[in-house]
């Protein structure tokens, strides 16, 4: 059996009497306090034991107690057992009567001077709220009714749910400061008053909750840092190229920009993996010196997502999406593919200079949209998408 | 907390200062001080003295003389001094008003 217990704090971090008392608690289940990790308070599993704690708020640098302070406690009969979120020296002792603050108004001018303290931090939360409200813009220019209507095909290319995450995040985090301050005050106005304390025990949820939510968008973050690096060239990889719908000679265009040689990528937790690569042929030069950028073109995105049901709900989100007013026609599924959707771009002579075509492909959990604008039948790729599609 | 500005010292505030009168002491000998001369009247908890201790510093009441090991050792300083005085005298006081109202 481990020796250590992890437990989620239930009892607002700023509490003192709250926390005295839920730690009196777990040592007369046996289980006495080591550390605490976030949310996390760590115990060392032992014999039931009554013991009485007090939480002296740390005085200069939160990493470590004063050596003297510990050398006073002990000389009274108490045991440092360790630091509360570098906020608080942990003591206790078998001595149920004694007491580590013998004058109220030192006890007061104590916690008045860690109340302060703990205002001025709230300048680093500040900071984490500005860093949550940049990941907001995209919401500026996000329709809302895109939302409504395309849930999934908004959630595939803005980072919703993380932003979502963060904010309740740091609202949790936010309110349960806020919550800790008032206890924190109102516990020192009781100090003062010599009135008894009001003990809680209640409050800690709300930040285990919140940085739960903060540590799955950093999670991620890190998964999709963790992740950039350079796909391989698009035919290596088996991906379909226009040279493979144009034929072998096609001239693709030498610009970079406009003839991608590999697969832009992105992977996380809380979105969609995505990837996607576009090319088009070379352009040619008119004998005004201008460059005609009517060429053919391929574009493809493709998805992969961590339930296959949102898979589906995205292709019926894209069926129903109207290109140049013509509707989606669905195909036989075929080549092990799950869903085929076809779309064909009303050609206009005096506008378009080629037909275009839009195909969407699921097998799975995978996502294929794929919008081509040449002169070749884009049905005719479906066996060469769908081989790609199975060596995802 | 109570200062020379803010209002009267509490009494372990007193007899903390008063403990550093006739020598330079650590805080267990404080402790002991204070418990002695209160015969057990007058309780010091260990939180209380260390922050008792580091708030005089800050405030120039007494000064580190010696740190060995986890012990640090304070003596008195003239602004200490003056302040222990001015509060005896203002207990002095109290105590002859008492007196006298009494008679």
């Amino acid at each position: 059996m481990s020796k250590t217990v992890w437990r989620i704090t239930p009892v607002n971090g700023y509490d003192i009497p709250g926390l005295e008392g839920w730690l009196e608690k777990q040592a007369a289940k046996g289980l006495v306090f080591s550390m605490t990790v976030g949310p996390f308070t760590l115990f060392r599993r032992g014999e039931p034991a009554a013991l009485r704690f007090h939480l002296e708020p740390s005085p200069d640098k939160p990493d470590r107690t004063d050596p003297e302070l510990n050398a006073l406690y002990e000389e009274a009969g108490w045991r440092y057992l360790g630091l509360f979120r570098s906020s608080f020296a942990v003591f206790a002792t078998e001595g149920l009567e004694s007491q580590a603050h013998t004058d109220p108004e030192v006890w007061s001018y104590v916690l008045g001077r860690f109340l302060r303290r703990k205002l001025l931090a709230g300048l680093g939360l500040l900071a984490l709220n500005f860093l949550c409200l940049e990941s907001f813009r995209f919401l500026v220019e996000l329709s809302w009714s895109d939302l409504r209507w395309f849930p999934v095909d908004t959630m595939s290319t803005h980072p919703l749910l993380s932003s979502i995450l963060s904010a309740a995040g740091v609202v949790l985090v936010d309110l349960s400061w806020l919550l800790g301050l008032l206890s924190l005050d109102r516990y020192r106005k009781a100090v003062i008053s010599r009135e008894k304390p009001p003990r809680h025990t209640h409050g800690g949820g709300l930040l285990a909750v919140g940085v739960l939510a903060l540590a799955l968008v950093l999670a991620d973050l890190m998964w999709q840092i963790a992740d950039v690096r350079y796909q391989p060239i698009l035919e290596e990889a088996g991906a379909v190229t226009l040279a493979d719908i144009e034929g072998a000679d096609f001239p693709l265009s030498s610009d970079p920009l406009a003839s991608m040689d590999y697969a832009s990528h992105r992977a996380g937790l809380l979105m969609p993996q995505r990837w996607r690569y576009w090319q088009s042929g070379r352009f040619r030069w008119n004998e005004d010196g201008s460059k005609d950028r009517e060429v053919p073109k391929l574009d493809v995105e493709i998805y992969r997502y961590h339930l296959p049901w949102l898979a589906g709900k995205m292709v019926e989100e894209q069926s129903r999406i109207q290109w140049d007013g013509c509707q989606y026609e669905t195909l036989s599924p075929a080549y092990g593919l799950d869903q085929v959707l076809i779309s064909h771009n009303a050609f206009n002579p005096e506008r378009d200079a080629y037909p275009g075509t839009r195909l969407v492909l699921r097998r799975g959990n995978v996502v294929l949209l794929v919008e081509y604008q040449g002169n070749q039948e884009l049905v005719q790729s479906l066996p060469q998408f769908a081989r790609m599609l199975e060596r995802l | 907390m109570a200062g020379r500005e803010k209002g009267p010292l509490t009494e372990p505030m007193y007899y903390v200062l008063m403990s550093f009168l006739r020598s330079e002491m650590c805080g267990t000998q404080i402790s002991e001080f204070v418990d002695r001369k209160t015969a057990g009247r007058v309780r010091l908890g260990p939180g209380t003295l260390y922050t008792l201790l580091a708030k005089f510093q800050d405030e120039g009441f007494i000064t580190e003389t010696s740190v060995d090991g986890r012990k640090r050792t304070y003596q008195l300083t003239a602004k200490g001094r003056a302040a222990f005085e001015e509060e005896l005298a203002r207990l002095r006081a109290c105590v002859n008003d008492g007196l006298e109202e009494k008679q």
